[in-house]
């Protein structure tokens, strides 16, 4: 979760990325969530597929989290 | 019987009343007024919507009992198939398409790639599978919804609410405001430029005559079916109000750029050749390569969605703006950041303006390609800056001035209290009835329709 809380913070050194609203309050755009697959590809060896992609999973840390998780 | 005829009028009015005097068969009356819409307006395409309707629903129920590719890909081949052949064989002078074809096609592409993807079960009625495809106010422009946004409100039963007939008529009321006042009026000398004359005013007065059209219809539309308690997605966010080209496209026909987000963008994305690609590209490219799967992801994307609005290279090179421009104001972020830290002018009321303002100009250029199907001539006329004349005569201008400050207060109105039509319904009725009595005067006195116009007629038919 660390390794991910870094990536988030990376991308948007402005946000408070452990807070939930990633999606809903536009911290994350689509261009930050492609970038963002590819990070979690190289640091984690896991690959989201498209249909994981939704706003439900993607609005917090958590719940990314927990789609990464399931797949290590 | 487009939305704006007397037949529609009569339509609307028959099927209201026996919605609501039967609320236990108001699906099969929103089936039958569907059906009885499409014929009315394009009886030979029906077997068309049939065939997409039928394969939808059966290829959902097979991928539910076996999820194979292959009935999946064979889908997506048939349907958008037959969409690309329309749009060779019948988008020339004399023909048309199929009524709602790019809409309902799309809402089928989602619809079954949910199954595949079992983000949604299949729907197991025919009949449901096939009103959420042809439901008639989404027929003539959308928006385009995915099966969660929209079959549970087809499906159940919706008690009378005076307040949605209120707010469902003053949404419509405001939708032929500006089809038929602001678009209708800007028509003639939008087609009169586009043959000669000054192109600048020409890409101004065609973003406001299609800001007119497009938003115009989709308001008769999410209007008609607010009366029947249905709440469809809303496809525009007051869009001149954006600051960028980016938020533009989050603010304009939103259904389509969510649909091209989650349907081609997100699964271009992480494909194997791209996700191979970012792997390389952020070993050996730096911080730019964390980018460039992205900006190709994009331009896919954004090539795509050119080619839905037409086969003829001045959409692809539209597409083309939109991804240079995306692209480069994102490469550009950081000296913006610079610029803005130093001069801190970002928060001024004026900046703003000055931001939105210059997004209007340049999406008016973007635009422009729309209406050269010839590049060269669209490029041609760019270089030469010809007198700024129109055949507006004052009293169209005085017209298009008086609509325009309508639709800016209106508009602040919204960024402001958010849905107007709400917030009025809590205000003084002599307040509402003066505003709607305004629009309605306006509409009827200065609309363009009647013999010799095509009321009905949607420049988004055409896509």
């Amino acid at each position: 979760m660390d390794k991910l809380l870094d990536i988030l913070r990376e991308l948007h050194p402005e946000a408070d990325v452990e807070a939930p609203g990633l999606i809903t309050n536009g911290i994350l755009d689509s261009f930050d969530i492609v970038a963002l697959v590819g990070e979690i590809e190289d640091r984690f060896q896991v690959v989201l597929p498209a249909s994981e992609l939704t706003p439900e999973n993607l609005d917090s840390a958590q719940a990314l989290w927990e789609r990464i998780s399931v797949r290590l | 019987m487009g939305f704006l005829s007397e037949g529609f009028l009569l339509f609307g009015a028959v099927l209201l009343l026996l919605y609501y005097r039967f609320p236990r068969g108001q699906k099969q009356i929103l089936l039958a007024g569907s059906l009885v819409f499409y014929c009315g307006n394009d009886l030979w395409h029906l077997p068309l919507l049939l065939l997409t309707a039928v394969t939808a629903w059966y290829t959902g129920l097979r991928l539910q009992k076996n999820g194979k590719k292959g009935i999946f890909l064979a889908f997506l081949l048939l349907n958008f198939g037959i969409l690309l052949a329309c749009k060779v064989l019948l988008l020339r002078p004399g023909h048309a398409l199929p009524l709602g074809i790019s809409f309902y096609t799309f809402q089928a592409a989602g619809y079954c790639t949910g199954v595949y993807r079992k983000s949604h079960a299949p729907v197991q009625k025919f009949s449901d599978c096939f009103l959420y495809l042809a439901f008639f106010p989404l027929l003539v422009q959308g928006p385009i919804h995915k099966p969660g946004e929209l079959l549970p409100q087809l499906t159940r039963s919706h008690a009378f609410q005076r307040e949605n007939l209120a707010l469902g008529f003053g949404r419509m009321l405001l939708g032929a405001f500006k089809k038929l006042v602001l678009a209708g009026r800007l028509a003639p000398a939008v087609a009169a430029l586009r043959a000669e004359g000054n192109v600048y005013l020409l890409i101004t007065l065609y973003a406001l005559e299609i800001y007119g059209d497009f938003t115009g219809g989709i308001d008769i539309a999410l209007g008609f079916s607010e009366c029947l308690g249905i709440r469809l997605k809303e496809n525009f966010r007051l869009p001149f109000f954006s600051k960028s080209i980016a938020g533009f496209w989050r603010r304009w026909h939103i259904s389509l750029g969510e649909w091209m987000r989650e349907y081609i963008f997100y699964p271009v994305s992480v494909s194997r050749p791209l996700r191979r690609l970012g792997k390389w590209s952020r070993k050996h490219l730096g911080a730019f390569g964390k980018r460039l799967p992205v900006y190709l992801a994009s331009l896919i994307t954004w090539a795509v969605t050119g080619i839905w609005h037409g086969l003829t290279p001045n959409f692809l090179i539209w597409g083309m703006c939109n991804f240079l421009v995306i692209t480069l104001s994102q490469e550009l972020e950081p000296i913006y950041e610079k610029f803005h830290r130093k001069f801190r002018w970002k928060q001024k009321p004026l900046y703003g303006a000055w931001e939105m303002i210059r997004t209007f100009c340049l999406m008016n250029l973007i635009r422009g390609w729309d209406l050269f199907p010839n590049p060269g001539e669209y490029i041609a006329r760019l270089r030469l800056f010809a007198p700024l004349q129109t055949c507006l005569r004052p009293a169209d201008w005085g017209i298009l001035g008086v609509t325009g400050v309508f639709l800016l207060l209106w508009s602040l109105g919204e960024a402001k209290y958010g849905c107007l039509r709400t917030w009025l319904l809590e205000k003084p009725w002599l307040l509402r009835w003066s505003i709607y009595g305004f629009v309605l005067l306006m509409t009827l006195v200065f609309g363009k329709y009647g013999p010799g116009y095509d009321a009905g007629s949607f420049i988004y038919n055409q896509f």
